[in-house]
């Protein structure tokens, strides 16, 4: 008898001991996507940190704000994404696989866009705001909202799979669906995250990139997701209030 | 040698001497368990919460059960563990024996032990504390069996390896209620006869409630048990993988103190946890295919590395009646695979895994379904024995949307290696590499005294229930 606590049990099956970076990575090409959007906005943002400064995002050109927005999008959101793209690609027949994933790819990135778009059109509403002030208030509602129960029910839908069926239109059909809810679902939950990201702007555009594509990343992959809404809700509030306190 | 010291023995509950007390104490502990405080974490309602309650605000350890993967196993072995030292000591506070053991339920010996024990059947005057109503009728009156291919753990049994989705114990996951990667032996007998005794609506067809059922303890002793047989045999080993061996669970103990063990802690339950099972002849004897498995490596790729060659094209709807759905191979794509070798060597070097996926319905319906693959039209029940590949049940499909736990929603989705059938059907002819058919049969209690390839048969008198998908169909080759 083996039992757990005794020398020499036997390994596990190689699929269990093999170290993950070192599986079949078939999400490959979209991780380079999120490092080389973040090395795009990194470049831009060093390079031109004027062009983003006082007068915040709106001051953009809307050209310039849709490639802003989708580089973001790419590089904050695309992590999250990355078990539902794998989940697309594992469950798609080889041949249909890069298709299949760039499709739930797109469709997903465009629910991102589309928010984009709104925030745009809604813009004007904080920007005669002081720019700490309008950071300070979507802080605030961003940490509200990590506390409601909405939050929770986007949170577990960006969860969910539909059925991929195998071929032909039904299949395209399928990836554009599940890119719909996986993507709206993610955008119910996160939206007040990157509506503060939406009124940073300047030097703080980067840091603040960082720090809220980890606060969104690790809700999305922890074991306790409940719990870590609610630290991720006291973070945001201690934000506001540092925000609050530089109006 | 006293009590305290002794190795406690865990006995059949259908097999207990003439003038045993083991059941006679169990039910009056199980009284003076109901007539605690519930919020006394000793009582019956709390003990029952710890594996899962709907009840609002939550307390300290409720909602705790683990299902879906490779803490099943471990979990539930410590809560049983934890549960018997509770009723030992009300079972002394009640004048009973001092080295009482919970006892077991084999249901996979077949016969009339598959059949509920009768200490749990309605008494005459109406009051016996191990009869609950909230059961199916058929097994609640011992008219309903549990059929051998929903009770026998021999499918489990054969499998070699503890980890992995196809394998014993399940796949590596997080700690969390429910996930989507049971091992056999989670699925066939366990999830399947909680159904089964439960049926649509009864207390043991949800994680919820079916600590409440007294019976619950002795399904997971006999759970426990076929574990126990299972490390038994020198080639089987539990994981050494440190996030097993260090998992820390919580529970209380007779005191009602919170107390806490870990994998490493309890593979040895003689030396370690004081208790061990007396042994069982028929054990694992009733089989549903009888053929051994052979495995071509020790160590065969899971379905993670396996690659996708067919699906289905819609949704399957299974609502009481046996359905069935085709999943077309894409060609193209096995013979990619096969990187030019011939494609008999490739078949016979090959695993290939049948996957039920997005699997969804608003509550567990009680019924099961058997799984065959190439089900001639007509078959007999022995034919239907030899395509049958396992079963498919919905326990906890209530908890997959919204999870009582702090933990993600998860789709419910089953794998079963379906190599060896394949590899039998390939030498008699009977295999396509263009198409597969899958067909769902309803397990209903059966009548006791069935033989065993009877079993296998559509039940006579169908009971439809609320729809439950199948989302997907699809076959992986790895």
């Amino acid at each position: 008898m083996a039992a757990a606590a005794t020398a020499g049990a036997r390994p596990l099956g190689w699929e269990a001991r093999a170290p993950r970076l070192l599986r079949r990575r078939v999400t490959l090409a979209y991780e380079l996507a999120v490092v080389v959007a973040w090395i795009a906005l990194a470049v831009h943002l060093l390079a031109e940190p004027g062009e983003h400064e006082a007068s915040g995002p709106h001051a953009m050109t809307a050209p310039h704000h849709v490639g802003m927005w989708a580089a973001m999008s790419a590089a904050m959101m695309l992590p999250a994404a990355l078990p539902a793209l794998a989940h697309v690609g594992v469950n798609s027949l080889r041949r249909r696989r890069r298709r299949a994933m760039a499709l739930f790819a797109g469709v997903y990135l465009g629910m991102w866009l589309a928010f984009g778009g709104l925030v745009l059109a809604l813009s004007p509403l904080w920007t005669r705001l002081d720019e700490p002030l309008a950071l300070a208030a979507a802080l605030a509602v961003a940490a509200a909202w990590q506390l409601t129960r909405w939050k929770l029910v986007a949170l577990r839908a960006c969860h969910r799979a539909v059925p991929l069926p195998p071929y032909g239109r039904r299949a395209d059909a399928a990836v554009v669906r599940f890119g719909v809810r996986n993507g709206s679902a993610c955008v119910g939950s996160c939206w007040a995250t990157m509506l503060a990201m939406a009124v940073t702007s300047g030097g703080a555009m980067l840091p603040a990139m960082v720090a809220l594509t980890a606060l969104v990343t690790t809700e999305k992959l922890a074991d306790r997701p409940r719990r870590t809404t609610r630290l991720i809700a006291l973070a945001l509030a201690v934000a506001a209030s540092v925000a609050v306190a530089l109006v | 040698m006293s009590i305290e010291t002794a190795v406690l023995v865990r006995r059949n509950a259908w097999t207990l001497p003439d003038g045993d007390e083991t059941l006679a104490a169990y039910a009056a502990a199980v009284r003076a368990m109901r007539a605690r405080d519930d919020d006394d974490p000793t009582s019956w309602v709390y003990q029952a919460a710890m594996h899962g309650t709907a009840a609002e605000p939550p307390e300290a350890l409720w909602n705790g059960c683990q299902h879906g993967g490779w803490y099943f196993l471990p979990w539930h072995r410590m809560y049983v563990y934890f549960f018997e030292r509770i009723v030992r000591a009300a079972v002394r506070e009640t004048g009973g024996p001092a080295d009482w053991a919970l006892p077991f339920w084999d249901y996979g010996a077949g016969g009339v032990q598959a059949t509920l024990p009768l200490a749990f059947r309605d008494s005459p005057d109406g009051d016996n504390p191990l009869f609950v109503a909230e059961r199916d009728p058929r097994v609640n009156s011992g008219r309903g069996a549990i059929p051998l291919q929903a009770g026998s753990p021999a499918r489990a049994l054969e499998r070699p390896l503890f980890v992995g989705r196809t394998q014993f114990g399940g796949d590596v996951t997080r700690v969390g209620q429910f996930w989507r990667s049971p091992g056999q032996l989670e699925q066939t007998p366990h999830n399947i006869v909680h159904g089964l005794v439960g049926g649509e609506g009864g207390l043991m067809s949800s994680q919820l409630t079916a600590a409440l059922d007294p019976i619950f303890w002795l399904h997971h002793a006999n759970i426990d048990r076929i574990w126990f047989d299972w490390i038994g045999d020198s080639e089987h080993a539990d994981p050494s993988d440190a996030r097993w061996t260090g998992q820390t669970f919580s529970f209380f103990d007779e005191d009602g103190q919170q107390v806490q063990l870990t994998g490493a802690e309890i593979g040895d339950i003689a030396g370690q946890l004081g208790y061990t099972y007396e042994p069982a002849p028929t054990s694992g004897a009733a089989t549903s295919r009888p053929e051994a498995v052979t495995m071509n490596t020790p160590n065969p790729p899971g379905p993670e590395q396996a690659e996708m060659v067919g699906a289905s094209e819609q949704p399957t709807e299974l609502s009481g009646a046996p359905a069935g759905v085709t999943v077309p191979i894409d060609r193209a794509t096995v013979e990619s695979l096969a990187g030019g070798r011939d494609a008999p060597e490739a078949l016979s070097e090959r695993h290939v895994y049948l996957n039920l996926e997005d699997i969804e319905g608003e509550r567990n319906p009680g019924t099961a379904y058997g799984i065959y693959v190439n089900l001639p039209e007509g078959a007999s029940a022995a034919q239907a024995q030899r395509h049958h590949v396992g079963n498919l049940s919905f326990f906890g499909i209530e908890q997959l949307r919204e999870p009582r736990g702090d933990e993600h929603a998860h789709g419910l989705r089953y794998t079963v290696d379906i190599s060896d059938l394949v590899r039998e059907l390939a030498a008699q002819g009977g295999w396509s590499e263009d198409a597969l058919h899958v067909t769902f049969r309803p397990i209903e209690p059966v009548d006791p005294e069935a033989p065993e390839e009877e079993q296998h048969a559509v039940p006579e008198s169908l009971s439809s229930h609320a729809p439950v998908q199948v989302g997907r169909v699809s076959v992986f080759y790895g």
